[in-house]
């Protein structure tokens, strides 16, 4: 059960009591009070109608000497020597009281109805119940509306909370107020804020760490090219040039992932893209063949990415595969493990799998630069077998085409 | 054929020594310079063919010094530009840099670029007849670039640039078109070559002669 109806549940009943207990006490001591008055009154005429009767012999009151259809409790009683009272509340609701005279006659019996009264605490009976009916809603509904807009704001933080945790690390609560509530929302707004800095240092600590490691990179780059030729010389060499590529790549990333990178767009056909830069691949175009508006550069990027990536993990034939504003890239191999399908843009996805010569960050450098010119990349498997990485391009034909 | 003289200004030692040893077994003649001031020194003293520039320096920066160097000379610069920081780049084209080469670099593409540089200052000096739209003349034979008269000076890519432009004079050149044909670029060329460079042209000869054509490239006017 939601917050919402529990405290609206708690509300209600707690003012079911209040108003159960109010009513019983209430109706207690008002028909006590007046079944103790009707007893004093008809007691007070029983020896008024007494003493009459010792002095004048006549009977004032109504009154009768030792009635019979009184009550044998308060005959005894007057027998005793004792004035008393006897209150019958079943109906028909009468009240009785009784005096004793001297001469041993037995005693002066008064009574009167007591029916008026006990409609009267009836009345009061249903006006309590009236009462405390709509005073346990009235209150039940302030309840409900209480707790209806703490579970308002809860839930509002609730899914910005959300939404921080999925892929917005901007979203802020920003709820002002003094309460717990306002504390919480105030809470999980530096809590993101200190996330958010936290992912940012260690942003920052990448591109610092690429960027350092440029000048001796590119100082071993420069020297290891002036080794005279021999197997050795080529290994540094070569390492050193995949060090140099790590470097650029990882500098590449960081700037993507600041998210300060825009496109330069323009008409682009994409099949003699695909071509050139694929010149050197041993890779075959065919599709229909199509156009985009996009940042051509970019897009070059992302294809050289992709294809790179089929040659080296997937078996030939690898295949591009271009229509209007679509290219797929496609190879022969084992297909995207369940990891990669699930991880696979992101940074070193493939590290902990056998990983012969990338850099880890061609699928994440894609995978950003689509997002920078607005594609879509999917990377999913061929029912066959192999690898299938589909860009989606926008349709950017009716939109303004940016320009420096 | 003179060897071409390259002063390399670098200040990170391994790399000027390595870069100076791998020019010189392409057969440059390298003068070399660790800071700003000594670069301008140097300059004066060796004159050189091409400078390369790394952009950070201690003291006096890079782009100062291509500034500086662009202020006395139509020398061709080719910048080594060490930053992730793409304003760098575009910093050091709007000094009058020609090209920039990003590090870590391959010694066999700085000197790809320094040769197509180079291949830009003899082209520039290689036509037979004249070209004209609107205020603007050049005369091929000369490499002279006149505005209503007056000789304006062109480093050889801007040359090169408005000589491309004004050859498909009435056409629109794509970016991709212009940085193969003026800078010998496939693809991986950097369109921001060509946009900060015809703003450089533009604020020389006047912004009516080139005219941006959006989404596509440039277009010279026609005579």
């Amino acid at each position: 059960m939601s917050l919402r109806w529990r405290i609206s549940l708690a509300f209600a009943i707690g003012a079911g009591v209040m108003a159960v207990i109010f009513g019983v006490l209430v109706y207690e001591r008002t028909a006590t009070d007046r079944a103790a008055h009707a007893r004093a009154f008809e007691s007070q005429r029983a020896r008024i109608a007494a003493s009459l009767f010792a002095s004048t012999g006549r009977l004032a009151f109504g009154a009768s000497v030792n009635d019979p259809s009184a009550p044998a409790a308060l005959r005894r009683a007057v027998s005793d020597g004792h004035l008393a009272s006897f209150l019958r509340t079943a109906h028909p609701a009468m009240v009785w009281a009784a005096a004793p005279v001297q001469h041993g006659i037995g005693g002066i019996f008064v009574s009167s109805s007591f029916a008026g009264e006990e409609q009267a605490l009836a009345a009061l009976q249903s006006l309590l119940l009236e009462i405390g009916v709509l005073l346990t809603l009235v209150i039940a509904a302030g309840g409900s509306l209480f707790a209806w807009r703490l579970s308002t704001r809860l839930r509002s933080a609730a899914r910005v909370a959300g939404r921080i945790g999925e892929q917005d690390p901007d979203a802020r609560i920003g709820m002002h107020g003094r309460d717990e509530v306002a504390a919480l929302a105030t809470a999980v707004d530096r809590m993101a804020d200190s996330l958010q800095a936290r992912i940012e240092r260690e942003r920052r600590f990448a591109a610092d760490v690429a960027h350092e490691l440029r000048t001796p990179v590119s100082g071993l780059l420069a020297s290891s090219a002036l080794l005279a030729d021999s197997e050795a010389a080529r290994m540094v060499h070569d390492r050193a040039k995949r060090l140099a590529r790590l470097v650029e790549d990882l500098l590449e990333i960081s700037r993507l992932e600041a998210g300060v990178e825009s496109s330069q767009r323009c008409e682009v056909d994409l099949g003699a893209l695909a071509r050139s830069v694929c010149a050197e691949q041993p890779v075959h175009i065919c599709g229909p063949g199509g156009r985009a508006v996009s940042d051509p550069r970019r897009l070059a990027r992302i294809i050289a990415n992709l294809v790179e990536n089929a040659c080296r993990h997937g078996r030939p034939p690898v295949t591009v595969d271009i229509a209007d504003r679509r290219v797929r890239v496609s190879d022969h191999g084992p297909g995207f493990s369940e990891q990669m399908l699930a991880h696979g843009t992101e940074r070193f996805a493939s590290v902990s799998s056998a990983r012969t010569a990338g850099t880890g960050l061609g699928l994440a450098i894609a995978a950003a630069q689509a997002g920078v010119i607005g594609a879509q990349m999917i990377l999913a498997n061929d029912v066959h077998g192999g690898a299938i990485v589909t860009v989606w391009l926008p349709d950017l034909h009716k939109t303004a085409i940016s320009e420096p | 054929m003179p060897e071409t003289r390259v002063l390399l200004v670098e200040d990170d030692a391994v790399i000027r020594r390595a870069t100076e040893l791998a020019l010189r077994r392409e057969r440059f003649q390298v003068s070399v310079a660790c800071d700003g001031l000594e670069a301008l020194g140097a300059f004066a003293s060796v004159s050189p063919d091409v400078v390369v520039l790394d952009v950070m320096l201690p003291g006096l920066d890079g782009v100062s010094v291509c500034r500086l160097l662009r202020a006395e000379s139509e020398v061709p610069v080719v910048m080594l530009s060490a930053r992730g920081d793409p304003m760098d780049v575009v910093r050091g084209l709007e000094a009058g840099a020609d090209d920039y080469v990003s590090k870590p670099f391959e010694v066999s593409v700085l000197v790809a670029r320094l040769r197509a540089v180079l291949r830009r200052v003899s082209s520039a000096r290689g036509g037979i007849s004249t070209l004209r739209a609107g205020r603007v003349s050049v005369d091929l034979a000369g490499a002279e670039v006149r505005v209503d008269g007056e000789v304006v000076a062109l480093t050889p890519t801007e040359h090169r640039l408005l000589v491309d432009l004004l050859e498909h004079a009435g056409h629109v050149r794509s970016r991709e078109a212009l940085l193969e044909s003026v800078w010998g670029y496939d693809w991986t060329g950097d369109p921001r070559l060509v946009d900060v460079h015809v703003q450089r042209l533009r604020a020389k000869i006047g912004r009516e002669t080139i005219e941006t054509v959006r989404g596509m490239g440039y277009k010279a006017v026609r005579a």
